[in-house]
């Protein structure tokens, strides 16, 4: 007697069905639930296959860097040492002003409203897949990490905690098409919408026409909507364009922070929750 | 009515039971291991200006090429299922394009299987080029903001470059592995050997490369319903078929 066999047509159908039931109920379940679960857990076990893909790419990263620095020329060079003297007096007027906030804001009596704790991590591995822009860190659950918590590297805004596992963590950086940062200029305090994109660009968004942006004005964060602390620095802006009938500009930052040029990240784990404001003594204004 | 002639697989006399279901399907589970394997590790590493390739999906489809519909829905199911649980993407995505994937390209080569290494190539292609497409699709459906057109050009038209370079070199190793290269080679394959070349001298009425590693339960390579020897660019002479038939079991010729 011959063995009754499911009809391929029909196992077709039911994987199909599967599918798409997952992903309604991964839609449905925001940032977490079930599946999110699922997928915190199997992070989770693989989280060595990222050490030893890290540990594996570690000759071949040096190599290319070895590549690149063997190939930069006397004009990179001179370029790079012109750079660094401009940085260092930047620095240096930057800490005599560090120096006089401090010293104003304890004349006012004002409190750090952000004193930032933060964990360091190691970058495991860059993103799987061509559609997602991610980073897994060697941290997670078990160093205090947090779904949601902003993370930045030595320069700026990196992104942000999407899923933690036990021992590592996935980080949705700011330039995946997904992200969006709530940013003001540093020259006009305008606000607007920085968001990322499928070519890796940063694009400033609702960013009104009538507004004076040009090219090299900073971005930071705004701190609206409670994700991102202020003022942490993101990039530049490097192109304004508009056409005739627009009404936003279309607007192009640089991000102080690329991926690809380090290893080590910082999470920002905690923050004071309130302000406090102490008025000036007698006699004073 | 003349007794028909046995073929001997040299792969099956060498190794006894590499036909067997049981090893068939070990093999695809080894298949898959290595391909998440290689997709978990050495897939980010190798990453050109953030195009990742999907071996995965290069893997489903050659599983697919050569399995049939039931172990290659399957395969691409489980693969899909996997990859979701470990990527960052929507959950349930991958598992439902690789399913697609899977099933349509199994069903295509249903028993029409040339051995063409280039025909496996073109399947390939189409199989990577939809797969991503498919996915750019989903991810401007769920991000209004997405900018489709800019999608194809920067995510769809690379990654499916690299999933070509990728599965063309993995086409390469499984025809060198399982002597399907009788077109390849351009001379016919009789049963085949992991070195490709004939297990038996001449036989009359051509040959066909229904040898080698098999995936899938039945071995639908050899033939097709009409009765139709075509593997390897050969035809039969006089009808019949080698290496299956329409019950799906493998025949034997004998030697002359």
């Amino acid at each position: 007697m011959k063995k009754r066999r499911l009809p391929p047509s029909l196992l077709f159908t039911i994987f199909l069905l599967a599918s798409i039931v997952m992903l309604t109920i991964w839609a449905r379940e925001g940032t977490s639930g079930t599946l999110h679960n699922v997928r915190t857990v199997a992070q989770t076990v693989t989280a060595p296959l990222s050490h030893i893909g890290s540990f594996l790419a570690v000759p071949f990263r040096a190599l290319s860097n070895m590549g690149a620095d063997a190939t930069a020329t006397t004009e990179t060079l001179t370029e790079l040492r012109l750079q660094n003297d401009e940085l260092s007096s930047i620095v240096m007027r930057l800490e005599e002003e560090r120096l006089e906030n401090e010293r104003l804001s304890a004349l006012l009596g004002l409190v750090d409203a952000y004193s930032m704790q933060s964990t360091a991590a190691r970058i495991l591995s860059h993103s799987s897949d061509s559609w997602n822009q991610v980073i897994t860190i060697d941290k997670g659950a078990k160093d205090g990490l947090a779904v949601g918590m902003p993370v930045m590297s030595a320069n700026g805004l990196l992104g942000q905690l999407e899923t933690v596992g036990t021992f590592s963590s996935t980080v949705r950086l700011i330039t995946d098409p997904s992200s969006g940062v709530a940013i003001f200029l540093q020259a006009n305090r305008s606000e607007g919408i920085l968001s990322g994109s499928v070519d890796g660009i940063l694009y400033l968004n609702y960013m009104s026409v009538e507004l004076d942006i040009v090219p090299g004005d900073v971005v930071i964060t705004s701190g609206a909507g409670g994700v991102y602390p202020k003022g942490i620095v993101i990039g530049e802006v490097v192109n304004v364009s508009k056409s005739v009938s627009d009404v936003y500009l279309t607007i192009i930052v640089k991000p102080v922070t690329r991926v690809d040029s380090f290893e080590e990240v910082a999470v920002l784990t905690g923050r004071q929750a309130s302000v406090t404001y102490k008025p000036i003594s007698s006699g004073g204004n | 009515m003349a007794q028909m002639p046995v073929v001997r697989n040299s792969l099956h006399s060498a190794h006894g039971g590499m036909n067997k279901p049981g090893v068939r399907y070990l093999f695809m589970a080894l298949l898959g291991f290595i391909a998440i394997l290689a997709q978990l590790i050495i897939a980010p590493n190798i990453a050109i200006a953030q195009i990742v390739p999907n071996i995965i999906l290069v893997s489903v489809a050659i599983n697919a090429i050569r399995a049939n519909n039931i172990a290659a829905t399957i395969f691409g199911f489980s693969l899909g299922l996997i990859y979701d649980c470990t990527a960052a993407g929507a959950f349930g995505l991958m598992s439902l394009i690789l399913t697609l994937i899977a099933f349509i390209v199994s069903t295509l080569n249903k028993g029409t299987f040339t051995g063409n290494w280039l025909v496996a190539l073109i399947m390939v292609i189409l199989a990577t080029f939809f797969g991503e497409m498919i996915y750019g699709v989903f991810a401007s459906l769920v991000n209004p903001d997405l900018d489709f057109l800019a999608s194809i050009v920067y995510k769809v038209l690379p990654t499916t470059l690299y999933d070509v370079i990728i599965g063309g070199i993995l086409l390469a190793v499984v025809n060198l592995t399982s002597g399907i290269g009788g077109s390849v080679r351009g001379r016919q394959n009789v049963g085949g050997n992991v070195r490709g070349r004939h297990t038996i001298g001449t036989i009359s009425g051509g040959g066909n490369s229904a040898g080698g590693i098999h995936f899938g339960g039945d071995n639908r390579f050899g033939g097709s319903r009409a009765g139709l020897g075509k593997l390897g660019g050969t035809k039969l002479q006089g009808g019949g078929s080698l290496g299956s038939h329409a019950s799906g079991k493998p025949m034997q010729r004998k030697l002359h």
